[in-house]
């Protein structure tokens, strides 16, 4: 019989673990209990050192430093000992030698497993502990790489921070070889990075005597550093930028036109990673946490109604339908009917008589309302699609939302409502349902820019230059007439962007004012400037913030001088 | 209970040795487990039995509905599994892609554990339905492609300990389904030949694992260091035992993850070479039986169910143990009906259940 083969092969396994347990348990047994008895066989990890994080002229924007922690491992301490133990430490830590016991107390897990005395003690504290090593069995000072943020607020967002794996992430962690109690990056590039800078861990397998000193090193795996990010950041003007924005709620973001690096990101108002991270400032992260601002919210990848600055779109929308020509125009009275409802315009006196370039640089809500109604919802969502908007940038951050562009299959499945005129009308002008976020908005521009092609917006610099993306792109002769519209925004005597003129530098702009709930409307004002052969693309957003040709224009007229200083 | 009605039909001793298996598997894992259950709070040994209780009713519906109704919708269960596993593998690669380190897991496991299964089943069809086309080359065709499309999609996931149990367990139900002996050779010496060949098909961390299995010092923190650990227990069990909830290694937390996947180091360090054997010898007294319901089936199908099955508890069983002994590489896999967790338990019951199945069912013919 063929499962004779089976039984045989099944009989012939059983036999050799049979014999391999008959040869553990009884011939080496009493060695193995030996071992078992004095198993004093200990790990020792050794952390590997996190990757650095570079701006694009080799500055580190992360710093690792050493940090210290004490620790107790109960099984090396004899209870008789405790006592005399706690109260020495206590005085070179100058903790209440009470307060340490019920520490070590309340912690205590298994023998084996140490219990943290004290977190983070100054390098003198350290060292005075690890002279006084001897006198302390089961006492150990831990070293352990920490990360320090020299840009503090200036660059948290777009930075990040890092922290430890909490016990429900591991399952899911696991599977990449990551290990329980591993720090893994929390937000921005640590955490949309944290494969590349972290490193393999390494450590040893020791051997100890009763009072817990090392006898010999039985194995031992060195760790592998993590390898660092070079980013595309410019720290001098990723500090002007947060020096701008201050504590105000918004999003500046700057980028090279032709090539999508972004050279500055902020995100306002802002707060210290290196309290985020710190072990002590508990009352300080409790109040970042809680304050009704949200200054961990990244605004730059946060989704917002663009108001006039979408105009952009409209007017290419327009002049490609050939709704309008270039010499087309329409009389702005003031106020705009339809239905049986009227709208002003934001001049009540009214605009009079105005072209496409015309309407770009007073921003007239008259003209775009009427060419709207011509061109119609589905054609400005399909341009706006055009322009990226209501697609991620997919830009190397966590937490990046895909804005709205909506249309009537979108109204009809999420609101589930006609759509009306009167939406095609707030649309037209960047208003309603529609929804951009600040990067969406600065490749939009990248797209006037560059004479109609498409840049990904990143982060960390890429090692071939990207073109990838060149595909048809969209109309340049088009966007030459949005251009000159633009530029009137900033040197023409009706300009709503004058404010960030500078002299001798050509910039071309757009000013937005949404309207929002609850409060001010959200300022935007964004567009890109000529620094010698580069184009440098800006926006910025002021949640709340007023008038785009305000606060915002200014913010703008400091990346634009920056960018003067920089090319003469 | 209707359920019950002809439970006196009953293979008695699969069902003893179970029983057996059960119950000590629950004193054991009340030992293994405190420490832990000290730690966190949750009861090992309640949950178990809940998965005890599910498990074996599903057994019981299992063994009852007679396994040629399973075999005539072997080949579209094979399918649907096919699918699940696919679309496992397309899930996790999006996952990745999008964001580094999305989840798929806890669910990867589960298709895998019952895939061996539904394997073993759609083989005994194929085999079963004509067994003369075994004879000729082309015949063996299908059952190779039916083995081989689960076992490197679950080998793509990556899960290597799961996918090499395909292997013995076709070879197995291939001889017995009267392959020719040349081509079994032929087959058999073309796998080992090609074994140098899968290598490169590896990830870097399963290179790893290989490589500490032959030096554990390679990885001294992780799987280096739990063979260490392990190979202590068992061996300072020594004859007797330390006795029931008195092993330090175990009560010390030295030995990782000693409820599931090394609770057999538990059983050698409390019970001693009296214990070990016992389980030993239990589990090869119940595939013994396993081999014996086979040879006694005359359905040649009925036959390859309990031949496959057989093949994979005993796969499951020497894998686990010689893990614990250091003669495998730690592969992940647990110890039937003994280790903690739910799904592995209940899949080694559904297995369990078509052996009871095909000796239930043996006087159709």
């Amino acid at each position: 019989m063929r499962l004779g083969l089976l039984r045989f092969s099944i009989i012939c396994l059983f036999a050799v673990l049979g014999a391999d347990i008959f040869w553990m348990q009884i011939v080496q047994g009493p060695d193995y209990a030996r071992q078992s008895e004095n198993n004093r066989i200990r790990l020792v990890p050794e952390e590997a050192s996190r990757g650095t994080i570079y701006d694009r002229n080799g500055i580190p924007l992360v710093e690792n430093k050493m940090g210290f922690d004490v620790v107790a491992i109960p099984q090396e301490i004899r209870l008789a000992d405790q006592d005399r133990i706690f109260s020495k430490l206590g005085r070179l830590l100058s903790i209440d030698s009470e307060a340490l016991a019920d520490t070590f107390a309340y912690n205590f897990d298994s023998g084996f497993s140490p219990i943290m005395l004290a977190a983070d003690v100054p390098r003198e504290t350290a060292l005075l502990v690890e002279q006084e090593m001897s006198d302390l069995p089961g006492v150990f000072v831990k070293t352990k790489a920490l990360r320090a943020y020299p840009c503090a607020k200036a660059a948290a967002h777009v930075i990040g921070y890092v922290g430890k794996m909490r016990d429900e992430e591991y399952p899911q962690l696991k599977q990449y070889g990551y290990r329980m109690q591993d720090v893994i990056g929390r937000s921005g590039i640590e955490k949309s990075f944290d494969n590349v800078l972290r490193g393999k861990p390494g450590g040893m397998q020791i051997e100890v005597n009763s009072r817990g000193s090392i006898i010999r090193v039985l194995s031992y795996r060195p760790p592998v550093c993590g390898e660092n990010v070079y980013t595309t950041l410019d720290s001098k003007l990723q500090l002007l930028v947060s020096e701008c924005l201050g504590d105000t709620k918004g999003a500046v973001v700057v980028m090279e036109a032709s090539s999508g690096e972004i050279l500055a990101l902020c995100s306002g108002p802002s707060f210290d990673p290196n309290v985020i991270i710190s072990k002590k400032q508990s009352a300080a992260i409790r109040e970042i946490l809680n304050s009704s601002d949200a200054p961990m919210l990244d605004r730059a990848v946060n989704a917002y109604a663009p108001g006039s600055v979408f105009k952009i779109v409209t007017a290419y929308a327009g002049l490609l339908e050939k709704v309008i020509t270039p010499q087309t125009a329409y009389f702005c009275p003031g106020h705009f009917t339809i239905g049986n409802s009227t709208r002003n315009c934001w001049l009540k006196s009214g605009h009079g008589s105005v072209t496409v370039v015309d309407a770009l640089m007073v921003s007239c809500n008259v003209f775009f309302w009427e060419m709207g109604l011509k061109i119609g919802e589905s054609r400005i969502a399909g341009h706006a699609r055009e322009f990226g908007l209501g697609r991620k940038t997919d830009i190397e951050l966590p937490g990046e939302v895909s804005g709205v562009v909506p249309d009537q299959g979108w109204k009809k499945n999420t609101l589930h409502q006609p759509w009306y005129g009167g939406d095609t009308v707030n649309f037209a002008i960047g208003q309603g349902y529609l929804l951009v976020t600040p990067v969406q908005a600065l490749r939009m521009v990248a797209f006037v820019a560059n004479g109609g092609y498409e840049v990904a917006p990143h982060l960390v610099k890429r090692a071939v230059p990207q073109r990838e993306k060149k595909k048809k792109g969209l109309n340049p002769e088009v966007l030459d007439i949005i251009l000159s519209g633009m530029y009137n925004v900033v040197n023409a005597s009706e300009g709503t962007g004058q404010r960030a003129a500078v002299e001798g530098v050509r910039t071309f702009a757009k000013t937005g004012t949404a309207q929002a709930g609850g409060g001010s409307p959200h300022a935007w004002f964004l567009g890109f400037t000529e620094a010698g052969k580069r184009k440098i693309c800006f926006v910025v957003f002021l949640e709340h913030g007023g008038h785009g040709g305000e606060q915002a224009a200014d913010i703008a007229r400091r990346i634009i001088q920056y960018y003067k200083g920089a090319a003469s | 209970m209707a359920v019950f009605s002809d439970i006196r039909n009953w293979d008695r001793v699969v069902m003893g040795l179970l029983a057996l298996l059960l119950l000590f598997g629950l004193v054991v894992l009340f030992s293994a487990s405190s420490q832990k259950q000290a730690d966190t709070g949750k009861n090992f040994v309640i949950t178990q039995v809940i998965s005890l209780i599910a498990g074996l009713s599903v057994m019981l519906l299992v063994a009852r509905t007679n396994y040629h109704s399973f075999l005539s919708v072997a080949y579209i269960i094979y399918g649907l599994q096919v699918g699940v596993l696919i679309l496992v593998l397309a899930m996790g690669k999006t996952a990745l892609g999008a964001q580094r380190w999305i989840s798929v897991g806890g669910f990867t496991m589960q298709p895998s554990e019952f895939a061996k299964i539904i394997t073993i089943l759609a083989l005994a069809r194929i085999i079963g339905d004509a067994p003369q086309k075994l004879r000729t080359v082309s015949g063996l065709i299908w059952p190779l492609l039916i083995t081989f499309v689960p076992m490197l999609l679950i080998f793509k996931q990556p899960d290597l300990g799961t996918a090499i149990v395909f292997l013995p367990i076709f070879l197995m139900m291939l001889w017995v389904g009267g392959v020719r002996l040349k081509y079994f050779v032929t087959i058999i010496a073309s796998g080992l030949l090609s074994l140098p060949l899968l290598w490169h098909f590896l990830k870097d961390y399963q290179r790893d694992r290989l490589m500490v299995f032959i030096n554990p010092d390679l990885d001294p923190l992780g799987a280096g260091y739990t063979i260490n650990q392990s190979k202590i227990a068992i061996g300072s069990g020594m004859f007797i035992g330390k006795g029931w909830l008195a092993g330090t290694q175990n009560r010390l937390s030295f030995l990782p993850e000693r409820h599931t996947d090394f609770i057999f180091s538990v059983v050698g360090e409390e019970w001693g070479y009296i214990g070990t054997m016992c389980v030993l010898m239990v589990f090869l007294f119940l595939l013994l039986r396993g081999v014996r319901i086979a040879e006694t089936t005359h359905d040649l199908s009925g036959r390859l169910v309990a031949t496959g099955i057989t093949t994979l508890l005993a796969l499951h069983v020497i894998i686990n143990i010689g893990m614990t002994l250091g003669l495998m590489p730690v592969v992940g896999m647990p110890l039937p009906f003994i280790s903690y967790g739910g799904s592995a338990l209940l899949s080694n019951l559904i297995a369990l259940g078509f052996l009871l199945n095909v000796r239930l069912h043996r006087t159709v013919f």
